[in-house]
């Protein structure tokens, strides 16, 4: 039915969308922070790109549950079922919300870290280490769209 | 473990008490007790701490100035001659910020008279003294009258920009004034006087910047100046950490070491002018920490350390999570390709580096190597390479081996809960041993009853015909343990407290071993999504890819490189912290770790290896 599957696609569409615009905000956030440290401590780069380059990776969770739908459980077709589209809208839904939040959280956690090694504070490896938990809500979203997509297909 | 550690006192007489340091430095084997402090000369710390963050700025200021690709051969450490760098950096540095400034006021002026040609000044002097005024002016395109060239003798120099440079041969004064343009004055020098200038210039700059590059050279000189002057600064703690007595007569220090080596050092100093006395710890004495473990559990230390190391009468944790945290980093990344690269890449280094690989590099890569190995084992169970599954191949050997080991999600989610609940017990039996040890048999009693509750709902839960859930016999477990739980929580205090302790205790209990428990599953979320990406790069390389064979091979091992490089430097980042915080969190609260001690760190000479 063709009105299932435009519910699917409005589903796939916020999971991209929104993890995507998360990711963005989130590398910026760092890469602001990253520029204004780098005026402090211009020999940090390496550890500033790696700091800024965390936030980024929601946005790909958010095009790898499009990419499951599509590819491995291959039920964007238009003889999806009902369930099946209202699982795809709620698994890009829950995607989509954790990837914006988390990844904007994760860009804050990572521009203090970023802002603490240019004032000559060595956390980096700290701040690896605490940036990766807000990331880790994001992955377990990721996790529960494999299990939904697993579930219906 | 944490080694078992000895008390020394020392009373040195003043006069002997540097030459005493001395000594005990050179035998590198006492923690001294520093005091933040009363004797310490502050004025002459602070000196040497300004100096060595002035050594320390010059060793970056040689770095940079290194050449990369053809390096000196650096000079033999010289800590004497490192101690002058910084000046002669200094003075290096003055001169070329001098010559630069000189070189961009010549470039200023060049700019200026670029337009007007190479001349020599002197003759337009001469031109001057013989009556004949030369006036330089600028004008606007649309502003300059040809009718001057006949009023004025104008001769037009050069056109630019729409601007008109143009000479005037004529006494009339003011001029500038009258036709409203701009008036230059007489150049000083010619521009090919001042081309010269600025190449000498720059000249001497590029010598300047060599003789920098030179002086990079000397950058073990300049460690090994740092190495000397905190050395230096370190002794002046040190000595600034006795206390005075008798008039200032005696000095009396307080140092630790450990027990293996108080023989050695009874037997050092008997030899010296001091008096000495080594003592148990006593419970309120701040010992340092030193952890004695065999070879392998050492190799998770740097691991403990990132939280707290214990104090000195707890358990040392590090040999109980280390197996747990080796499996938990195995199931996280749970790639067999991921964990053999890492197995792989680490041996590697380490034959490639041999021997110039410093001493906590080496556990960290033999750490790696074990990760490594244990990720592959722990791949084995969902059979995951490079994101390919391994049983989905028609292998006999695979398809055999997938019977035997393959665990679907559902079991892999059960397997991550079975690891929490199987960790959060042996935290809790390991806090009774605890308890015991630090307090006595009495405080550990209701945390033996929660034990024994806990344990006979696992038993009764997967063993109902030994022990059947609320049967008669488990009801008598229950009932003893709610005894120990609710009247034994904490001896010496009236029934109806333990009795208010004990709800408190339950309530906490209950909600907490929840949220514990089902922090585990994160095991689970890390491995499956790490799969998914992993496999989603695949299926990318794969479908991406032209289908002409050079073409189609070139893009399929770009997209692979790249998507793998990014997804195992995430899972790897992520399968080390999560099981960190499994550890730290839901472990050590479980075995009611507290920590805080400081780590052993006995006085000696830098360069000196750790006894």
């Amino acid at each position: 039915m063709d009105s299932n599957l435009l519910i699917a696609y409005i589903g796939i569409g916020l999971m991209i969308a929104l993890s995507g615009i998360g990711s963005s905000y989130g590398v910026t956030i760092a890469g602001n922070a990253a520029l204004g440290a780098l005026k402090k401590d211009s020999s940090k780069f390496g550890n500033f790109l790696v700091l800024t380059a965390l936030p980024g990776t929601q946005g790909l969770y958010g095009f790898a549950g499009y990419f499951m739908f599509q590819s491995i459980f291959n039920i964007l077709t238009p003889e999806i079922t009902a369930i099946q589209s209202a699982a795809v809208l709620a698994a890009g839904l829950a995607m989509g919300l954790v990837g914006l939040l988390s990844a904007i959280r994760q860009g804050q956690v990572c521009a203090n870290g970023i802002a603490s090694i240019g004032q000559g504070h060595d956390v980096f490896g700290n701040t690896l280490i605490l940036a990766v938990f807000p990331e880790l809500y994001a992955i377990v979203s990721l996790a529960a769209v494999f299990l939904i997509g697993s579930a219906v297909a | 473990m944490v080694a078992t550690m000895k008390k020394f006192n020392f009373v040195s007489f003043h006069k002997e008490y540097l030459q005493f340091l001395r000594d005990l430095r050179d035998l590198g084997m006492v923690h001294v007790v520093e005091q933040d402090n009363k004797m310490v000369d502050e004025e002459q710390l602070q000196d040497k701490l300004a100096a060595l963050k002035r050594l320390n700025e010059s060793a970056k200021k040689l770095k940079l100035a290194q050449d990369k690709k053809s390096p000196l051969s650096p000079h033999p450490a010289d800590a004497e001659r490192g101690m002058h760098l910084p000046k002669e950096i200094e003075q290096i540095e003055n001169k070329i910020s001098t010559l630069n400034q000189q070189l961009q006021v010549s470039l200023k002026e060049r700019d200026t008279l670029r337009p007007w040609g190479s001349f020599d000044p002197e003759t337009v002097k001469r031109l001057e003294e013989a009556g004949y005024p030369v006036h330089f002016f600028i004008a606007q395109e649309r502003a300059y009258d040809p009718e001057w060239e006949e009023r004025y003798n104008a001769f037009v120099i050069h056109r630019e920009a729409s601007k008109v440079y143009f000479v005037a041969v004529t006494n009339e004064p003011g001029l500038a004034d009258e036709l409203q343009i701009e008036e230059m004055k007489r150049p000083e020098v010619s521009l090919d006087a001042l081309d010269q200038l600025i190449h000498t210039l720059r000249g001497k700059i590029a010598t300047k910047e060599e003789e920098l590059r030179e002086l990079s050279a000397h950058l073990p000189s300049l460690e090994a100046a740092v190495a000397e002057l905190e050395a230096d600064i370190f002794f002046t703690r040190v000595a600034g950490s006795a206390t005075p007595a008798a008039d200032n007569k005696l000095m009396l220090l307080q140092g630790w070491a450990p027990e293996e080596n108080a023989g050695e050092i009874s037997k050092f100093l008997e030899s010296k002018e001091v008096y000495f006395h080594v003592s148990d710890p006593s419970p309120e004495d701040d010992v340092p920490i030193k952890f004695k473990n065999n070879r392998f559990f050492r190799l998770f230390e740097p691991i403990a350390e990132l939280y707290m190391l214990p104090k000195y009468n707890e358990i040392d944790l590090t040999p109980f999570f280390a197996p747990f945290y080796m499996i938990f980093f195995g199931l996280s990344l749970g790639d067999i390709g991921y964990g053999a690269f890492l197995l792989v890449a680490a041996t590697l280094f380490k034959l490639v580096k041999k021997g110039k690989i410093a001493g906590p590099m080496r556990g960290i890569l033999a750490l790696v190597q074990i990760l490594g190995a244990s990720t592959m084992v722990c791949g084995l169970l969902t059979g995951g390479f490079f994101g390919f599954s391994i049983y989905e191949t028609n292998v006999p050997f695979f398809q055999n081996m997938k019977d035997q080991v393959y665990f679907d999600n559902s079991q892999m989610f059960m397997l991550s809960l079975v690891l929490g609940v199987t960790q959060i017990m042996f935290a809790m039996f390991l806090k009774i041993i605890n308890r015991i040890k630090q307090f006595g048999f009495a405080h550990a009693v209701s945390t033996i009853g929660w034990f024994m509750l806990l344990a006979s709902v696992i038993v009764a839960y997967l063993f109902p015909a030994f022990l059947p859930m609320t049967g008669t016999s488990h009801m008598i477990v229950i009932g003893i343990s709610a005894i120990l739980i609710f009247f034994f929580n904490s001896p010496g205090k009236n029934p109806f407290m333990n009795v208010g302790l004990g709800l408190w205790d339950t309530y906490n209990m209950a909600t907490g071993l929840l949220g514990d428990v089902l922090s585990y599953v994160r095991l689970f979320a890390l491995g499956l999504s790490g799969g998914i990406l992993a496999s989603v790069f695949n299926s990318l390389a794969l479908g991406l890819s032209p289908s002409n064979a050079v073409g189609g091979a070139v893009v399929f091992l770009l997209i692979f490189l790249f998507g793998h490089t990014i997804n195992m430097f995430m899972n790897v980042l992520g399968a080390f912290v999560h099981p960190l915080r499994l550890t730290f969190v839901e472990f050590y609260n479980n075995a009611e770790f507290t920590g805080g001690g400081k780590k052993y760190n006995p006085f000696k000479k830098v360069n000196q290896s750790n006894n």
